[in-house]
């Protein structure tokens, strides 16, 4: 018997569904349709999502100021954590505090503002010197900005004529800021004296609120005398760190001068007195320039004649053995 | 959201309308049972609604509907409440031709077939029947099965040799 398969399937599609069974089990489903419903919240969230888009399109323009704020504002903020030499430090300082300093009005609000900065600007010097990246010119640069923002902090408090005889050194604003906290009863009469007068002239006969204004000029100046204290220590502790180094130096000094003179192994002892002479050498052209200390500028130049005269010394010595051997 | 509902709703009952004899044949040469045959009509199609109504997406819809179909006739047999042939033959619900001697002769080809088809390994079964008696293509016995087109074709080549040695052709 030869069957073909494909005939031999094809039987099969005589085999279906008697209708009533068809009928029934679409009846049921119906039921079931009504009883089990489609969640449509997938196909809704993506008609949301459409419509963002489509209404994102119709405004490009109000996205694309939107799209800039946002752009400006994250720049604006990450400059704020910036430090002199970063990237963005440029915005901080003359895009960030020039725009928040155009908001501020009134004397008592310029001084702090003016604080602020100062504040600012002594943080940053404390934080680069921590990360050890502080330079001559960036401390510079950062000092001169802070003695400008305590000039017009000192300025919004009435005190421009106590400072204007003096000379404008870091040390004469924090003593006469000290002198002046010190005689306070004198200090809070001219104060008062000086708002009485500013507030007469607007209208304010207030007892009261001239010593609240007396009250806030008292804090601008704590906060004044605790900004140049601050940089005075800082400048202090670079002045200790330079002093130690040079008394390494003058350490290592001394030692090659014992050696040159003393004991018979005097090749081996020149030897060590000029490696000696020239970590002190290394020592002192390592510190650096310009610290405006007189003491320092001096232990420093003393140091390097001193390790010139002890080599000259050595040297000589050494040639004076050398011949004796020969 | 409403609308969207009734569209998948007016869509789901026009597959059971195009689809249901297919996946009956289907399920019945699996299954060789009539009443379990429609059972599982029954229950494809209930089970593909409800992946529907929990906002499942179906590309295909013919093949999502052989592969529940197939899920199920696997825990049709994993409960092995399989019945005799004899006892479908006797089945009223079978479509029951007269007794015409045409008709006599056309239920004895569908026994000889079912027989033929039981006798094979039911991975054997399965694709002679996806292929011979449901018309799919390779490439969609593939997709239901989730197995490579080519370990598909190897296997209808095997399951073909098999019947032929049955039949003795």
């Amino acid at each position: 018997m030869k069957i073909d398969l494909n005939k031999f399937f094809k039987k099969s599609e005589t085999i279906s569904f008697s209708k009533e069974k068809k009928e029934g089990i679409r009846l049921k489903l119906e039921t079931f349709i009504k009883e089990t419903p489609v969640i449509v919240q997938e196909v809704a969230s993506a008609r949301n999502e459409f419509r963002w888009f489509v209404y994102l399109s119709r405004h490009t323009a109000m996205v694309s100021v939107l799209f800039v704020v946002f752009v400006v504002g994250s720049t604006g903020l990450l400059a704020e954590g910036t430090l002199p030499g970063d990237f963005l430090y440029g915005v901080k300082t003359n895009i960030n505090e020039q725009v928040r300093g155009l908001f501020v009005g009134g004397s008592q609000d310029r001084a702090e503002w003016n604080l602020e900065l100062a504040e600012r600007r002594l943080v940053e010097i404390g934080k680069l010197s921590a990360e050890d990246r502080l330079s001559e010119e960036q401390r510079e640069e950062l000092k001169r900005k802070i003695i400008n923002h305590t000039d017009k902090a000192i300025e919004a408090v009435s005190l421009k004529e106590e400072l204007s005889g003096n000379e404008k050194s870091l040390e004469s604003r924090v003593e006469l800021l000290q002198t002046k906290k010190r005689e306070t009863t004198p200090f809070v009469e001219i104060e008062s004296e000086a708002s009485k007068e500013n507030l007469e002239q607007v209208g304010v006969q207030n007892n009261e609120e001239i010593r609240v204004r007396i009250e806030k000029s008292e804090e601008k100046i704590n906060s004044i005398t605790a900004i140049l204290n601050n940089i005075k220590n800082i400048e202090t502790a670079r002045v200790i760190h330079i002093k130690a180094l040079i008394i390494k130096a003058r350490e290592s000094l001394y030692e090659a001068r014992s050696d040159l003179r003393g004991g018979d192994e005097v090749s081996s002892n020149l030897e060590n007195a000029d490696r000696l002479i020239r970590s002190a050498e290394e020592i002192i052209n390592n510190i650096p320039e310009n610290t405006n200390d007189f003491e320092i500028d001096r232990a420093q130049e003393s140091a390097v004649n001193k390790s010139t005269e002890i080599l000259k010394e050595g040297n000589l010595r050494k040639r004076v053995l050398e011949d004796q051997e020969r | 959201m409403k609308r969207v509902s009734a569209k998948i709703e007016n869509n789901f009952l026009n597959a059971y309308d195009l689809y249901s004899d297919q996946i009956y044949r289907h399920c019945f040469f699996r299954v060789s049972d009539e009443e379990r045959a429609t059972d599982l009509v029954a229950d494809t199609f209930t089970k593909v609604w409800q992946y529907l109504a929990q906002g499942g997406e179906i590309k295909n819809i013919r093949a999502f509907l052989y592969k529940v179909a197939n899920n199920l006739i696997i825990d049709h047999y994993r409960k092995k409440k399989t019945t005799s042939l004899d006892q479908l033959a006797e089945d009223h619900n079978f479509d029951p031709p007269e007794n015409t001697h045409e008709k006599i002769e056309q239920e004895s080809e569908i026994h000889l077939l079912t027989k033929t088809l039981d006798k094979l390994e039911d991975e054997y079964k399965e694709v002679m029947i996806m292929r011979y008696i449901d018309g799919l293509s390779i490439k969609e016995i593939s997709e239901i099965k989730e197995e490579s087109q080519n370990a598909v074709s190897v296997r209808l080549h095997r399951a073909t040799n098999k019947m032929k040695e049955i039949l003795k052709i």
